[in-house]
């Protein structure tokens, strides 16, 4: 796999007032990884991704995607560069007025009008058996879902126009262990048939073990790391150890390695 | 999943002997291209072969109308065989024919027969008054110790939503019951001008707003402030498990939430409907002051003749009843909120509305029966 970068991150700083959320921060995502932001709560994470969505805009700083600088682009461009990216937000953020066949659809049916309707219905519905869901989904409300079937239904839909790259905000919050599990493979699948690049941010021990190519770790507004997990786990500093090395981090090593 | 990078070579299926080629970028901005060129395909003989080799680009939406093509080749008996696919391509193709093999049947929404629609939403509409009357029931079992036993009522509540649906809605209805007046006087006193009954000007804007005028404008007022909020409140603690959260704590929603709603609304509102009643009669005495040149003491005086205590009475009677009836319709349309966000903006538009319809039916009620005593 060439290792192109798809990101660059390079110094950005972040400022809610006197509040300081980023400082210096910088990484690449290379083509075809799995990238993940890990970090406490409140370290700036989910404020990152929404950067790098470009939903939001750093204090100052450079942020690269697809090779052009998205901080200051203009708006028209800043749509046509989102437009290759999909989002999967918390809680889905499906649309509640429509059906999950709808909601799969509607991105094919705003961006790309000409597509008779029946085609985009056996699209999304294609999309729909891509993550696991039973076509008889599609005819549900979102609120009549599970909430892992929910997650699953939203990633269809961040899936619908076929993005190069997938943004994941804390997949696996909210689900049982194994429906959780569940949701990794699915994003491992995925990436390997789809050669996607996911960039997620998660506080799962697990899912960090057992997806992420490489992860970031966010602590007192800076990167502290960046690296595979067992790089990570085997660093001396102090605050990259408290976060991995700790009980849960440290269940979750012994986990996966049984399961090796 | 391969970019539109460079490649702007327009998506090709053409049949040559029993070979299809197709070529250039089969992707979502081309989709339709790629559908009109497989639909003019002739029909073919025998087995059909893709050569895929000149393919450029290729994602999920194109993959599929390829895989759909070939369904439906093998449902009209042609073998299929696809050759010459870019490796890159191999996996995506893979995934799309194992998800697709057979042609979807998609789920189709059913849709009732319209009078079964009218039926259902008929019976709905029963379920809901009825609904509403379990709800007046369930409150006035809360109320009436409460009624009994003032020391256990949460005044700091009631004071609290005395001032949000009382104090605050002065200015709103105090200036539109103004312009009330002022509109009443303004159309009445042309037209008693002509037949030379200019003072009965005070009779006429005197009686409509206190007897009428004052109670509904005020109640419809506050539905539309007070009542869609209540639901709005309710719905979203519904949404968010607050009122699950009050009855874990061992609180009676309908002691902490409803009864204090409704017995300040009550108050509220019936001080509202005797300010409202003030000031349409001084938009009246504006108005008989600038058109027909008489003076607020002469108007005044025709008011205290013409309007009886009982008209006025009858006016601020309703009030309380209004009152009850939005913070009802309010509170338990809250109530009635389940499943998400969306909910709760249907559930506070069918609050203002029902609020409304059934303030005006219960005021024609009134006027039958008060007309019937001869009130």
């Amino acid at each position: 796999m060439s290792a192109r970068p798809i990101i660059e991150v390079r110094g950005v700083n972040t400022r809610f007032e006197e509040k300081v959320v980023h400082e210096g921060i910088s990484f690449d995502v290379l083509e075809g990884e799995i990238f993940a932001i890990v970090g406490g709560s409140g370290s700036g994470k989910s404020v990152l991704l929404r950067e790098l969505m470009n939903l939001q805009r750093p204090t100052s700083g450079s942020i690269k995607v697809f090779g052009r600088e998205t901080v200051g682009m203009p708006e028209r461009q800043a749509m046509a560069v989102r437009k290759r990216i999909g989002m999967l937000f918390q809680d889905g953020a499906l649309f509640s007025g429509l059906t999950v066949l709808e909601n799969v659809g509607f991105p094919i049916r705003e961006q790309h009008g000409g597509v008779s309707e029946g085609i985009i219905d056996e699209i999304a519905s294609l999309k729909l058996s891509l993550v696991g869901l039973e076509p008889a989904t599609g005819a549900l409300f979102p609120r009549q879902l599970s909430g892992g079937m929910r997650k699953r239904a939203a990633l269809a839909r961040a899936m619908a126009l076929d993005p190069e790259l997938l943004f994941l905000d804390e997949p696996s919050s909210g689900l049982d262990p194994i429906t959780a599990d569940g949701f990794d493979e699915l994003i491992l699948r995925l990436k390997r048939s789809l050669a996607l690049t996911v960039v997620m941010v998660t506080h799962d021990m697990d899912s960090l073990w057992r997806v992420a190519d490489r992860v970031v770790l966010l602590g007192a507004a800076r990167a502290l790391a960046v690296g595979t997990m067992p790089e990570l786990a085997r660093t001396d500093q102090p605050m990259v150890q408290a976060f991995f090395a700790g009980p849960r981090g440290r269940a979750a090593q012994e986990a996966q390695w049984s399961r090796k | 999943m391969e970019k539109p990078t460079g490649v702007t070579g327009a998506p090709v299926a053409v049949l040559e002997g029993d070979i299809v080629r197709c070529a250039g970028t089969w992707l979502f901005p081309s989709l339709h291209l790629v559908e009109q060129q497989l639909r003019r395909l002739p029909a073919p003989h025998g087995e059909v072969h893709f050569e895929l080799s000149g393919i450029q680009s290729l994602d999920t939406a194109g993959a599929w109308l390829l895989q759909r093509k070939a369904l439906e080749l093998e449902a009209q008996g042609h073998g299929v065989r696809f050759s010459g696919l870019p490796e890159r391509f191999v996996p995506l193709m893979e995934s799309v024919r194992r998800l697709g093999r057979t042609p979807l049947d998609l789920p189709q929404p059913q849709k009732a027969h319209r009078i079964e629609r009218l039926g259902r939403a008929a019976g709905e509409q029963a379920k809901q008054y009825a609904g509403l009357l379990v709800f007046l029931g369930e409150l006035a079992v809360v109320a009436l110790p409460l009624l009994v036993r003032p020391q256990r009522i949460r005044w700091k509540l009631l004071l609290h939503n005395l001032d949000e649906a009382g104090y605050r809605a002065v200015p709103i209805v105090g200036l539109l019951s103004f312009l009330l007046g002022v509109v009443i006087a303004y159309q009445g006193g042309v037209q008693l001008r002509q037949y030379g009954a200019d003072v009965f000007i005070a009779d006429l804007v005197g009686l409509s707003m206190l007897r009428e005028l004052s109670p509904l404008i005020a109640a419809i007022i506050v539905a539309g402030r007070t009542g869609s909020a209540y639901t709005a409140q309710i719905g979203t603690m519904q949404v968010t498990e607050e009122i699950n959260a009050l009855c874990a704590i061992g609180l009676r929603p309908m002691e902490v939430l409803v009864f204090p709603k409704v017995l300040a609304l009550i108050v509220a509102l019936t001080l509202l409907t005797v300010f409202a009643d003030a000031m349409g009669i001084l938009g009246g005495i504006a108005i008989a002051q600038v058109i027909l040149g008489i003076g607020p003491v002469t108007f005044l005086d025709r008011v205290v003749e013409a309007v009886s205590l009982e008209s006025f009475l009858v006016g601020i009677g309703k009030a309380p009843v209004f009152a009850a009836i939005i913070g009802l319709i309010g509170c338990y349309q809250g109530f009635r909120v389940t499943g998400g966000a969306e909910m709760v903006g249907r559930r506070t538009t069918s609050s203002v509305v029902q609020s409304i319809f059934v303030i005006i039916v219960v005021d024609a009620i009134f006027s039958v029966i008060f007309s019937e005593l001869g009130i």
